[in-house]
C-alpha cells in the first residue's frame, strides 16, 4: 500500500464521521421507532397485553441494537455542531435535545439492564424515561424539520382536510 | 248535548281501561327460566344448556328459526319488555350475553363472577337482574351491559323472580332460603329472608329432609304466592334410595311486609303428591325443576326432570279460607294441605324435561338432553281436564350438538331418574332420583354443601361417610364397575329395587357390553373438563384441553434470577421439590397396588400436580432425590434448556391458581397458564432470548406482577385448604379438615385484624418467634421493601425432610414446633394430670398425617428413685404402644384400622389431637405410698415419621439413604410436688 493511500484512510474515516452528523435519516427513523414503540407503553394508554408485549420487545430491541448502531455515532458526530452552528433556533433546540437524549438514554439503559423492580432509583428512571419521551420527539421533529424523513407528511393534515371538506 | 257526549264518555272509559291494562301488563310478575315466550306468544327463546347456544323460533312457522352459538352452558334468559333485548347467562364462562332479540346478534357482554345463573327483567328500571350462583351475588345491569348494582347475598343464590310491586325474590339453592329484595330502593335492600321448613326428623319413616336445589320460582298470576319446586335432602342417615331424596313444592305467601312460607301447604310425596297407579302404588317422581301457572292461575305445571314427567297441581279446589263448617268427610282431607296433585303425565317424550312455558292452552316443555320441545295440550280449563302430549318433537332447539354421542349419553345418564329408560340397567330404582339430585350440575363447589348436609346429625365415631360406601377400587381402578355399583347401592338402580320384578340385581363386576358402554359414557361426563378430568382428584386446568405440554410450563429455577431468596426458600421446603420423597412414593405405590394405577391421581393432585396437568406419565424413576439441595436438578435442566415436570407445587403452578373452589379439598383448584400476561420469550430455552425476556420483565414489571399475584386469594386460608383439606373420593369422609379447624378457631377473626391470622401469617412468616409482627423484607432483588415479606419456607412440622437439605429450614420448623404447645401438671387423687394446651396452632395438633406427638413422663421420689414412667422410647427406639399419643386413628367400615389405606376411612376410632384454642388432659394413675416430694418431668415430643414406617420405606427404597426422623422436644415442664405444697421448678426448653 502506498503512503498516500495510508494517509487517505484517516481522511476518509474523518469524512465519514463528519457526514454522519448531517441528514442522518437512519438515526432519525430509529428515534421515531423508539418513540412510537415506547410511548404507547405508558399505562395511560392501557393497551391490551398482546400488543403491549410486542411493542415492549420492539422498543427494547431498538434500544439495545439499533440505538447504539445508528443514533449514538450520529449523536456524537452531530454534537460538534453545537459549537459551530450559527443558527440560534437549531442551537437552542439542539442543546435541549442533547440533554433530553442523555437523560432518556441513561434512564433507558438503566431500565433495560437493571429494571424498575420497585426500588426508588428504578422509579426515578422510569419517570425520567417517560417524561423525556414526548418533548424529545416533538423537539426532534422541529429541529430536523428541514431535512426530516417526515417532510413528505408535512401539510398532510391540511391536505386531508381540504380533500374532505372542500373537495380539492 | 247528551247524545254528543255519550261517545266521548265511552271513549274516555275505553282509554281508562286501556291504560290500566297497559300498566298492569308492563308490571306483570316475571321469573327466570330457560325457555321464554315473547309477549305476543308467537316466539319462543330457549337457552340450550350445554349445547352452548340460544335459539329463537317462530311458533307459527317453525322453520323460521335462528340458533346462535354463544359459549359453554347457556342456562337462563330474559327478554326486555319492549322485546328488543335479550340477556342469556353462560354458566361456565362467567359471562352474560346481551343480544338483539330479533336477530340474536350479540350487542354486549357482561363479565360476571362465577356461575351466573338466573336472569329476570325489571321493566320499571330497565334493568336485567342476575344471580351469580357460586360467588353469591346479585347484579343489576342495563341494556348496554353496564352493571348498575352489585350486592353480596347469602350463599348460593339461584332462582330469580320479580313481583309486580318491585320485590325481587331470590332462592338460595343449597341453603333452603328465599331472600326478598326491595329494588325500588337504591341500592336495593334486603327486606326479608325466609328459611324454608326442614322436615328432617329422627324417625326415618316420617323424615323427608331439608329443602335444596331451588332452581326456579313461579309467581301466581294474582301475585299473592310464590311456588318453589325443589328437592328435600334427607342425608342424616346412610343412603337408602327410598328415604334420602324427596320431591317437593313449597308455597310462600307474598303479602307485602308479611312474606312467609305457608308450611302447611308444601306439596310432598305421599301427601299432596300422591297419585296412585293401578297397583295401588304411589307414583314416585323426582327432581322438580321448573313451574308455571296456567293463565287463570287454577293450575300449576311442574316439570320433573329426573323421572321425566309433568306434574299438574290443581288449585281450583283450594279452600278460600272461609270459616264455614266443613263436613266430617272433608275434614280429614283438609289436613293434607291445600291443593293436590291431580295428574302426573308420565314419561314425557324427550329426555330430561326442564324448562316450561305456558301459552294459552299450550304447554311447551324444553327437554335439555334431547334438545327439543314437547308441546302439550292442557286439556282445557275444566276441573277434570287432563294434559296430553300434542306434538313431539315440536321442534329441535339445537341443530349441531357440540357434544359427541358418548358425551351426550353421559349427560343423559347423569340426569336420568326414569327407571323405565335403560330397562336393562336403570339409573334409579322406582324413579326416586338421579345423580344430579345430589351432585348439582356435576362435581363442583356444591359438593361442600352436600358433604355438610351429609354430616348433619352424624357422629364421626359412628359414621363419617357422607356419600357412597364401599366403592369398588375407589372408582379409579375399575370405573365402570364402581359406577354401576354406586348406582345400585345409592340410587336403587341396576336391579336393586325389590319392587321391580322384571330385573334381577346386576353384578357390577360382570357388566354386559351395553352396560359397560353406558358406564363409559357416564364416565365421559364425570371426567369432562368442568367436572373431574382426573377423576380421583379435583384438580383442573382452565383453557383449551385437560393438559398443557410440559414445554408450556416455566421451570421454577427461571424465577431465581430475580427472586433468588424466594427460590432457595421454596426449593428446600416441603412444598418444593421434596413432595415426591420416598414416604410419598411408598404411599402412592401402595395406593396404586390396592386400587389401581389410576388411583395415583388422588395423591398426585396435590403432590405432583404439574405431572397430571402436563399429561406426563412421570414414573417414580423420574422423581427427584430427596437429598438434593437448592433445586439443583431444576437449575441443571434450565441451563440445558430442557423442559421439566416438577414435583411439588412450583412457582407457575401456585402463582397461576385462579380459583379455589371450596368443594372440600382434594386439590379443588383451577390453574390457568394459558391466558397469563407472559412476555415475549418468557420461559425460552435459548439463553439470549431468555435474558432479553428477563430484561423486559424488569423494565416493565407491572404486567408480570399482576399476572402472577392474586393477593385476595393468596391471603385467604381457603387457598391452602385446596390441598390441606382432604376427603375420601366417593364416600366423602373427611380425612383432613385443617381449614374447618381454623375456621372454628380464634385465629379466624377478620373483624379484628390484630387477632386474625390466616395460614400464611404463620407458615410464611420470616421469623417464627415473632408471628403476628410484620417483618420487612424484599421478595425481588432490587425491589421495594415490603412491610411484611412472605417467605417461602412453608414452615411446618416436618423438620425431618427439610433437615436433609437446609439447616435454616430445619431450625424454622423446630422453632414452630416449640412455640405450638404448653404443658401444665398437677396431682389430684393420686393421679398425675398433664394438661397439653394448643397455644399457637390455628388447627388441631398435630396437623398433618403420620406425625407422632406424645408425652414422656418421669416421676422420681424423694430418694431420686424413678417411681413412674410413660412414653419413654423402647429399646428399639419406638414410641411404646401405651404412650399417650395425640393423633387420630381412622377405621374402615368394619371398625378396623385403615393404616395406609386412609381412603377407606368410614369411622373415626380415636381422635386425641389437641384442638386449636383448646387443651387436653392426660391422667396417669400413680403407684400408692409414694415418698414425697415428687419431681415430675414431662416432655411433649414430636417425630415426623415413626420408626416402623421408616423401616418399611427403607425396605422399599434401600438406595435412598433414608434417616430416621429426629425427635424434637416441643416443650417440657419439671415440677416438684411436696406433700402439702407445690413448688414449681422452672425448666427452659432446649434451644
Amino acid at each position: 500500500m502506498s503512503v498516500s493511500s495510508l494517509n487517505a484512510l484517516p481522511q476518509s474515516l474523518g469524512n465519514y464521521w463528519r457526514q454522519l452528523a448531517y441528514r442522518n435519516r437512519a438515526a432519525e427513523v430509529c428515534l421515531y421507532v423508539l418513540l412510537a414503540s415506547g410511548l404507547p407503553l405508558w399505562s395511560g394508554f392501557d393497551l391490551p397485553w398482546f400488543a403491549a408485549r410486542v411493542l415492549l420487545f420492539l422498543h427494547c430491541f431498538s434500544g439495545l441494537i439499533l440505538f447504539p448502531v445508528y443514533v449514538v455515532p450520529f449523536w456524537f458526530s452531530h454534537r460538534r455542531l453545537l459549537r459551530n452552528s450559527n443558527k440560534p433556533l437549531l442551537k437552542v433546540t439542539g442543546q435541549l435535545l442533547d440533554l433530553l437524549l442523555l437523560l432518556s438514554t441513561v434512564s433507558g439503559f438503566f431500565l433495560l439492564l437493571v429494571g424498575n423492580r420497585g426500588e426508588f432509583i428504578g422509579w426515578v428512571n422510569h419517570y425520567t424515561h417517560l417524561i423525556t419521551a414526548l418533548p424529545l420527539g416533538l423537539l426532534l421533529m422541529r429541529h430536523a424539520a428541514r431535512w426530516s424523513v417526515l417532510r413528505p407528511l408535512y401539510g398532510l393534515p391540511y391536505r386531508l382536510l381540504c380533500r374532505l371538506f372542500l373537495n380539492r | 248535548m247528551i247524545i254528543t257526549r255519550i261517545p266521548i264518555f265511552f271513549s274516555l272509559l275505553a282509554l281508562l281501561i286501556l291504560s290500566l291494562w297497559v300498566n298492569q301488563s308492563s308490571l306483570a310478575a316475571t321469573s327466570s327460566g330457560s325457555i321464554q315466550a315473547s309477549s305476543d306468544g308467537n316466539v319462543l327463546y330457549t337457552a340450550n344448556f350445554d349445547a352452548g347456544s340460544l335459539t329463537r323460533t317462530n311458533l307459527s312457522e317453525i322453520e323460521d328459526q335462528i340458533e346462535v352459538q354463544l359459549g359453554k352452558d347457556i342456562r337462563r334468559l330474559a327478554v326486555s319488555d319492549d322485546g328488543k333485548v335479550l340477556a342469556a347467562s353462560d354458566y361456565l364462562s362467567k359471562t352474560i350475553f346481551l343480544l338483539d332479540a330479533q336477530t340474536l346478534e350479540i350487542r354486549a357482554q357482561v363479565a360476571t363472577g362465577r356461575r351466573p345463573f338466573a336472569i329476570a327483567y325489571d321493566g320499571k328500571h330497565s334493568l336485567f337482574w342476575a344471580t351469580i350462583f357460586e360467588d353469591g351475588q346479585l347484579i343489576g345491569f342495563d341494556h348496554k351491559g353496564k352493571i348498575q348494582h352489585q350486592l353480596q347475598t347469602a350463599e348460593t343464590p339461584r332462582g330469580l323472580a320479580l313481583t309486580d310491586d318491585n320485590r325481587l325474590l331470590v332462592t338460595h339453592a343449597l341453603t333452603g332460603e328465599l331472600s326478598i329484595y326491595d329494588i325500588s330502593a337504591t341500592p336495593p335492600r334486603l327486606t326479608r329472608t325466609i328459611e324454608l321448613k326442614s322436615t328432617q326428623k329422627e324417625d326415618e319413616f316420617s323424615s323427608q329432609g331439608v329443602p335444596r336445589l331451588l332452581d326456579d320460582i313461579a309467581i301466581s298470576p294474582d301475585g299473592s304466592e310464590a311456588w318453589l319446586p325443589h328437592l328435600l335432602w334427607n342425608l342424616d342417615h346412610p343412603f337408602q334410595f327410598q328415604s334420602t331424596i324427596f320431591p317437593a313444592v313449597s308455597v310462600v305467601d307474598l303479602t307485602p311486609g308479611a312474606e312467609a312460607e305457608k308450611t302447611d301447604l308444601r306439596k310432598e310425596l305421599f301427601r299432596q303428591i300422591n297419585i296412585v297407579d293401578n297397583a295401588n302404588h304411589t307414583r314416585i317422581v323426582s327432581n322438580p325443576h321448573d313451574a308455571e301457572f296456567s293463565a287463570n292461575g287454577k293450575r300449576l305445571y311442574v316439570t320433573l326432570a329426573g323421572s321425566e314427567d309433568l306434574m299438574v297441581v290443581d288449585l281450583s279446589r283450594r279452600s278460600s279460607g272461609d270459616k264455614k263448617k266443613r263436613s266430617k268427610r272433608r275434614k280429614g282431607k283438609k289436613s293434607k294441605g291445600g291443593a293436590q296433585v291431580t295428574q302426573i303425565l308420565r314419561h314425557l317424550p324427550g329426555d330430561n324435561p326442564k324448562g316450561l312455558v305456558v301459552i294459552n292452552d299450550d304447554i311447551y316443555v324444553q327437554n335439555a338432553v334431547s334438545q327439543d320441545i314437547t308441546k302439550i295440550d292442557n286439556g282445557g280449563n275444566s276441573t277434570f281436564a287432563r294434559a296430553t302430549v300434542k306434538n313431539h318433537p315440536f321442534y329441535k332447539t339445537v341443530k349441531n350438538d357440540p357434544l359427541s354421542p358418548q358425551q351426550r349419553l353421559g349427560v343423559q345418564l347423569f340426569n336420568n331418574g326414569n327407571s323405565d329408560k335403560f330397562a336393562d340397567g336403570p339409573m334409579a330404582g322406582d324413579f326416586w332420583m338421579s345423580c344430579n339430585s345430589c351432585h348439582l350440575d356435576g362435581f363442583n363447589f356444591t359438593n361442600r354443601f352436600l358433604m355438610a348436609d351429609g354430616r348433619t346429625g352424624k357422629n364421626k365415631f359412628e359414621d363419617a361417610v357422607t356419600g357412597h360406601r364401599d366403592i369398588i377400587k375407589m372408582f379409579a381402578g375399575a370405573p365402570e364397575s364402581a359406577l354401576a355399583d354406586v348406582i345400585q347401592k345409592t340410587q336403587g338402580g341396576m336391579g336393586a329395587d325389590d319392587g321391580n320384578q322384571e330385573l334381577d340385581p346386576i353384578n357390577p363386576q360382570l357388566l354386559s357390553l351395553p352396560l359397560q358402554e353406558r358406564m363409559q359414557a357416564l364416565m365421559s361426563y364425570i371426567t369432562a373438563a368442568e367436572n373431574l378430568p382426573f377423576l380421583s382428584t379435583w384438580l383442573r386446568l382452565e383453557g383449551n384441553g385437560k393438559t398443557a405440554h410440559k414445554s408450556e410450563w416455566l421451570n421454577s429455577a427461571s424465577c431465581a434470577e430475580c427472586h433468588p431468596a424466594i427460590f432457595d426458600q421454596w426449593a428446600n421446603s416441603n412444598h418444593g421439590t421434596l413432595m415426591d420423597h420416598p414416604y410419598y412414593r411408598f404411599q402412592e405405590n401402595y395406593a396404586a397396588q390396592q386400587e389401581g394405577e389410576e388411583f395415583r391421581n388422588l395423591c398426585r393432585g396435590c403432590h405432583m400436580p404439574q405431572a397430571l396437568l402436563s399429561g406426563e406419565a412421570m414414573p417414580q424413576s423420574a422423581m427427584a432425590n430427596m437429598h438434593e439441595k437448592d433445586g439443583a436438578s431444576l437449575k441443571t435442566a434450565l441451563s440445558q434448556g430442557r423442559p421439566v415436570v416438577e414435583a411439588g407445587t412450583g412457582c407457575l403452578f401456585c402463582h397461576r391458581i385462579v380459583n379455589a373452589e371450596n368443594a372440600g379439598g382434594n386439590a379443588d383448584l383451577t390453574v390457568n397458564i394459558e391466558t397469563r400476561s407472559d412476555y415475549l420469550f418468557e420461559g425460552s430455552n435459548n439463553m439470549l432470548t431468555e435474558w432479553l425476556a428477563n430484561r423486559m420483565i424488569n423494565a416493565k414489571p407491572a404486567a408480570h406482577k399482576a399476572t402472577y399475584s392474586n393477593p385476595e386469594l393468596y391471603q385467604d386460608s381457603l387457598y391452602c385448604a385446596t390441598c390441606h383439606n382432604e376427603f375420601t373420593s366417593g364416600p366423602g369422609a373427611e380425612v383432613n379438615d385443617n381449614y374447618g379447624e381454623w375456621l372454628a378457631s380464634s385465629f379466624n377473626n377478620p373483624q379484628n385484624p390484630e387477632q386474625h391470622k390466616s395460614c400464611i401469617d404463620c407458615h410464611m412468616h420470616a421469623d417464627i418467634e415473632r408471628i403476628g409482627d410484620p417483618i420487612p423484607g424484599r421478595s425481588t432483588t432490587g425491589g421495594s421493601i415490603k412491610e411484611n415479606v412472605r417467605t417461602h419456607h412453608f414452615v411446618g412440622a416436618n423438620n425431618s425432610l427439610v433437615g436433609l437439605r437446609s439447616e435454616e429450614h430445619k431450625g424454622l420448623s423446630e422453632a414452630l414446633l416449640k412455640s405450638a404447645a404448653k404443658l401444665e401438671t398437677k396431682i389430684e387423687n393420686n393421679q398425675l394430670v398433664v394438661t397439653v394446651s394448643n397455644v399457637n396452632g390455628g388447627h388441631k395438633l398435630p396437623g398433618g398425617a403420620r406425625r407422632q406427638l406424645w408425652l414422656e413422663v418421669t416421676v422420681t421420689d424423694k430418694n431420686q428413685q424413678t417411681v413412674f414412667t410413660s412414653g419413654h422410647l423402647d429399646p428399639d427406639n419406638r414410641v411404646p404402644k401405651n404412650a399417650r399419643k395425640f393423633h387420630k386413628v381412622s377405621g374402615d367400615r368394619h371398625g378396623n384400622k385403615v393404616g395406609l389405606s386412609f381412603w377407606r376411612y368410614e369411622k373415626m376410632l380415636k381422635d386425641t389431637r389437641i384442638p386449636a384454642d383448646g387443651s387436653r388432659d392426660e391422667r396417669y394413675l400413680l403407684p400408692d405410698n409414694l415418698i414425697y416430694p415428687l419431681d415430675v418431668k414431662v416432655r411433649l415430643l414430636f417425630k415426623a415419621f415413626s420408626k416402623g414406617l421408616t423401616d418399611k420405606v427403607r425396605a422399599a427404597f434401600p438406595d435412598e439413604n433414608i434417616p430416621y426422623a429426629p425427635i424434637v422436644e416441643m416443650t417440657a415442664i419439671t415440677k416438684r410436688i411436696e406433700s402439702s405444697a407445690v413448688k414449681l421448678v422452672a425448666h427452659q426448653p432446649k434451644q
